[in-house]
């Protein structure tokens, strides 16, 4: 079991006797180095020292309590108050209390007690607030974009660039690419890298939630505001708080509520559905699409108000197809994150494994690669991932075809291949399909055009 | 359990720890006789709030010592918070003065036999 962490606890107290007895008394735990000073001036001087816990005496030569609980708590309101006092006024503990004091403890003679109790309760609670610390700069490190993002081709150096621009600012952000390149990941990677770090970080995927309800998701709702609205909901504007709202999937957003949208983001305020307070919008906005926003303010889909609103600082993602050699480096980061999550020892990807998935376009991106990644560290043997390992399971297999620039020849080659493939690789069916000669598919795979499987 | 003092409140406070309960008696020695005499001088001048500060200051000690005089004290505080009727001052005050030498000289016994 590991020792508990020393928490520094300030005693002010004026009484000679009762400074001696509080001291002693927080000395019975080990883990609390404590230091007792004997006026308000003294301890404010020392605040510096970054106390964890203080016990202030509420009447205080040179202070009285609420004042130093303000000064305190001006100075760092993470530092954690206690009164110890022979007061023994109920309003005078709810108002300390309020101003943000831990814990009231009259001197009398349950005093040891409640002040050992109440050390327990604070260590827990410095504890927890230690746990949360360390989960949020690990969430900070997951989503790091240095670690996140890899790369090294020119289409995604642009890109971290303008990820770096995004975190130095709270401009809105439009992230746009293809299904699968990674957007909720830049997202994540700009709030976790910027100064709203520590806020939160609240996704909202517009195209999985039902139109009648996105309003009520988005802007929340009062109770009673319409049937089912049993009691009143934040919504996720107002859980974003001072952090980053991300809205994915923003081309999917009903026209009609695309003017509220405007509106709350115009006024930095909205009212929650059936409410007329007016609450304060404070959250960054980073907005995601795979469809062509501008594409569809020309066919009046969107909102051109709006799409001009949300562009801010456009980033859009280069599709795996067209990130050079950035496919290798990903999908060998893929093995290494199978083999660590499953227990597994290094993997290796072969040359001709390599070969292959540099000749495939893709078009499910990073998403795809990393289910034919995951398939073939299942697949594999001896640790080693060959070209037989690498299966393509594209739902439609011919779209890369369109997608990537080739020689007329080299599309020749695949669409005669993708007919091969779907006819058991019976040459005089496909000749008569395609309405070609056998000797011409013959003088493909003999040229090398065409590699059967 | 002397007759002005029942050092078992220390005691119970402490789980018996001897040693700081003679350092505590020690304390009180030091510091309680000055409190006194500046509690002495606020009543003579008159200084009423001044008084109960002095009071409330010296309160907290005396009743965890388990001293007699601490209810004394508490009173002394509130007439000078304006909470109770200032014509028992001077009884409560004497009763206090009366009791205080005494305290002392118990606690003087108690350490010495301690010692």
């Amino acid at each position: 079991m590991t020792e508990p962490k020393p928490l520094k606890v300030f005693v002010v107290e004026d009484d000679e006797w009762y400074r001696k007895f509080i001291a002693y008394t927080l000395k019975l735990d080990d883990s609390n180095e404590v230091k007792t000073f004997a006026t308000g001036k003294e301890l404010l001087g020392a605040l510096d020292e970054s106390p964890d816990v203080i016990t202030i005496d509420y009447s205080l030569p040179d202070y009285l309590g609420q004042d130093l609980v303000k000064r305190i708590k001006d100075y760092n309101s993470e530092i954690i108050l206690v009164i110890i006092s022979g007061q023994e006024e109920i309003e005078t503990a709810v108002e300390l209390l309020k101003l943000g004091a831990r814990d009231y403890v009259v001197k009398n003679d349950e005093t040891r007690q409640r002040l050992l109790n109440t050390m327990v309760n604070i260590r827990k609670t410095v504890e927890m607030r230690e746990e949360i610390a360390g989960l949020k700069e690990e969430i900070g490190k997951k989503y790091d974009f240095s670690h996140t993002i890899i790369g090294e081709s020119t289409p995604v150096k642009k890109v971290f660039k303008l990820i770096e621009k995004a975190c130095k600012s709270k401009i809105t952000v439009s992230i746009t690419g293809e299904t699968g390149t990674g957007k909720e990941v830049v997202a994540k990677a700009i709030h976790y890298s910027s100064a709203l770090k520590n806020k939160p970080f609240v996704p909202v995927n517009v195209s999985a939630i039902p139109k009648e309800l996105i309003e009520s998701e988005l802007f929340g709702h009062e109770k009673g505001s319409f049937t089912g609205a049993v009691k009143t909901r934040v919504g996720k504007f107002e859980e974003a708080a001072d952090g980053t709202l991300f809205l994915d999937e923003i081309g999917e957003l009903d026209i009609a509520l695309q003017a509220k949208l405007l509106r709350v983001l115009q006024e930095r305020e909205l009212n929650r559905v059936g409410g007329n307070k007016i609450i304060p919008v404070k959250a960054r906005v980073i907005v995601a699409t795979h469809r062509n926003l501008i594409n569809m303010v020309k066919m009046g889909e969107f909102r051109e108000d709006l799409y001009y609103r949300l562009l801010g600082l456009p980033i859009e993602l280069p599709p795996l197809r067209e990130r050079d050699k950035d496919v290798i480096l990903i999908a060998v980061q893929f093995v290494k994150d199978y083999a660590k999550d499953n227990g597994e020892k290094q993997i290796k990807l072969t040359s001709s494994a390599k070969a292959k998935l540099l000749s495939y376009p893709f078009p499910g991106n990073i998403r795809e690669l990393k289910a034919v990644i995951e398939l073939a560290c299942v697949m594999c043997d001896d640790h080693t991932i060959d070209e037989n390992n690498i299966i393509f399971n594209s739902p439609d297999k011919m779209q890369h075809v369109l997608t990537r620039e080739m020689t007329l020849r080299e599309y020749q080659a695949e669409i005669v291949k993708n007919y091969l493939e779907k006819y058991n690789n019976n040459v005089i069916k496909v000749s008569k399909k395609l309405d070609i000669g056998k000797s011409t598919i013959y003088r493909m795979i003999k040229a090398g055009d065409i590699v059967m499987e | 359990m002397g007759q002005y003092i029942n050092l078992n409140v220390l005691s119970e406070m402490t789980r018996g720890d001897s040693d700081f309960i003679k350092e505590m008696i020690q304390t009180y020695l030091d510091s309680a006789p000055a409190d006194f005499e500046k509690l002495k001088k606020e009543f003579e001048a008159g200084d009423i709030e001044s008084l109960g500060k002095t009071a409330h200051k010296m309160k907290g000690a005396t009743r965890s010592m388990g001293i007699v005089g601490h209810e004394l004290l508490f009173t002394i505080e509130q007439i000078g918070k304006g909470n109770h009727p200032k014509s028992e001052l001077g009884s409560v005050y004497d009763e206090f003065t009366r009791l205080f030498p005494k305290i002392i000289d118990e606690l003087q016994n108690e350490k010495e036999n301690n010692e």
